[in-house]
């Protein structure tokens, strides 16, 4: 059973670079496996910054849209020549229009496997194998979030790997720590990369702590003008003479499971109806059946991190890329903590920014817009500190 | 049309200790009763999208026709949706192939059972129980 995955675009890139150090450039293998877009969004901001230093990297991911990217024009290849795994075909998510709007492209050097959303525990498990024992020439091998592998297939292929073993360590449910053993099992680990946000196994030794990662720099940041109209936001003045009021700019970001990306997009609507003439709702997406109820309120820009100097109002859910985008850009946050099997999103949230239903927050969102007041919003850092800083790490070892 | 559909939020009642109005937003109506529903509390039917309450009164139904309970015929066995005693009577406190002498059946959809624990009171917004670690390969 074969895997979509580009074709070696990065053989000359991995001639040509050398890192800094003058090591020769290495071959990282990004295991970003687990549904939504959080891990692949990670494990794609690693990637890009191992690209920059010269090293290749296959990024492998199950969510369900990480086939759709790979089709989006963002990755330096001909997606015409990928081969594609047949699913089981219960799988929706590759139906459709591709509607995602790339606002950047991706370093030469980086591979994205995309593995079918639908398959399940065993299949994914040797598909692992498989991947993993095809590029048995790695040099490290990061994995996120789930020490054993998102089946536990991890167990049995990590002690005998020999490429430098990295764990990014974003929270888990300490039941899970427990059920799993993995308070002895990250010992396989030579190093555990904090990202920004406090975990149950932070405090062990061969643990560094890192800002959050991000996937775009600021440079990367489109202006506010422009940001509104990667949101499908018109700016323009339409006649002479004509003053255009610019509304302030509420997203409603549908992310998640599906459901949950449906729910997102009715919540849009009534708030749409509850703002008018007060604000501008958008519906960001990349799921087409919430797309397609949202309507015209719809929108698909990727990543979101670079319109959000456009936006005074981000409302969703409570995942590590929504939340830490939002306060590193200074934008307003109401969110409502998902169920997760892993993720302890209600301890992510700060109280201001938590809801406790979608109806709650978008009384919020009515609140916050009708006591808005205009002024300068924060000027916004470095946001690849945190990047940097792993691959930092990573190299030293 | 009620004040909740109106609104556009699921009309199906939840809970555990006490029923109370899913907080969720409607996306889809009962084919039956026409009621407002969310995402989880329709169900696919012979006749379309139902609601959990019409659905859970025909079984009842089915359960009064079938003189053999152990052939009883129930569509939604594997529903997980279905099962403890709310919705379900007997399982989880009785072998579910005793016939159902049980309050619960009587066809009150409103009887509060508090040995009964559903999603929409739970306090803790993480799944509980182990059996579903490393299994679910959607989850995050």
């Amino acid at each position: 059973m074969s895997v979509p995955r580009q074709p070696d675009a990065a053989a000359s890139h991995q001639d040509s670079a050398d890192f800094s150090t003058g090591r020769a450039a290495s071959r990282w293998l990004i295991y970003a496996l687990g549904g939504g877009m959080g891990h692949l969004t990670r494990g794609l901001a690693l990637a890009r910054r191992a690209a920059r230093d010269g090293a290749t990297v296959q990024v492998v991911s199950n969510s369900r849209f990480a086939q759709r990217l790979l089709n989006s024009g963002v990755f330096s290849f001909d997606p015409s020549v990928a081969a594609h795994l047949s699913s089981s075909g219960t799988s929706t998510e590759n139906s459709g229009p591709n509607r995602w709007q790339p606002l950047i492209h991706l370093e030469p050097g980086i591979e994205l496997i995309a593995i079918p959303p639908d398959l399940v525990k065993e299949a994914v498990s040797r598909t692992v194998r498989r991947i993993i024992g095809e590029s048995a020439q790695f040099d490290v091998l990061v994995v996120d979030t789930f020490p054993r592998g998102l089946a536990g297939e991890l167990t049995e292929l990590l002690p005998s790997c020999p490429a430098t073993k990295v764990l990014v360590h974003r929270d888990l449910s300490p039941d899970y720590v427990t059920w799993a053993g993995l308070e002895t099992f990250i010992d396989h680990y030579d190093l555990v990369l904090v990202p920004g946000e406090d975990a149950p196994l932070s405090g062990v030794s061969r643990a560094q702590r890192t800002a959050p990662w991000f996937l775009c720099d600021t440079s990367e940041l489109l202006a506010p003008a422009a940001a509104r109209e990667a949101l499908g936001i018109s700016t323009g003045i339409e006649s002479p003479g004509q003053t255009q009021l610019e509304l302030p700019v509420v997203v409603v970001v549908g992310t998640g499971k599906p459901v949950e990306s449906l729910s997102a997009a009715v919540a849009a609507d009534e708030l749409s109806r509850r703002l008018v003439g007060q604000a501008t709702v958008r519906f960001a997406s990349f799921d087409n059946v919430a797309l397609d109820r949202a309507g015209s309120l719809g929108c698909s820009p990727w990543p979101l991190l670079v319109t959000l100097r456009g936006v005074d109002l981000l409302i969703g859910a409570g995942g590590y890329n929504t939340v830490h985008e939002a306060r590193a850009t200074s934008t307003p946050l109401v969110a409502t903590a998902q169920p997760r099997l892993y993720d302890r999103q209600d301890r992510r949230l700060h109280p201001g920014e938590m809801a406790q239903s979608w109806n709650h927050a978008l009384d919020l969102a009515v609140l916050h817009i009708e006591g808005m007041v205009s002024r300068p919003r924060a000027e916004i850092g470095q946001l690849s500190l945190g990047i940097d800083a792993a691959c930092r790490a990573i190299l030293n070892l | 049309m009620s004040q909740t559909a109106k609104d556009g939020m699921c009309e199906e009642t939840t809970g555990v200790l006490f029923s109370h109005r899913c907080d969720r937003f409607s996306v889809q109506t009962c084919v039956r009763c026409d009621k407002a529903l969310c995402q989880d509390h329709g169900l696919p039917a012979a006749d379309g999208i139902a609601c959990t309450s019409c659905l859970k009164r025909e079984q009842q139904g089915v359960r009064q026709d079938d003189t053999d309970s152990r052939t009883r015929r129930n569509d939604y066995d594997n529903d997980p949706y279905f099962y403890g005693p709310r919705w379900y009577p007997g399982y989880g406190r009785r072998s579910r192939h005793d016939s159902a002498d049980d309050s619960a059946s009587s066809g009150d959809s409103e009887a509060a059972d508090p040995n009964d624990f559903t999603e929409g009171d739970a306090t803790s917004l993480r799944v509980e129980g182990d059996s579903a670690f490393e299994t679910d390969m959607g989850e995050s």
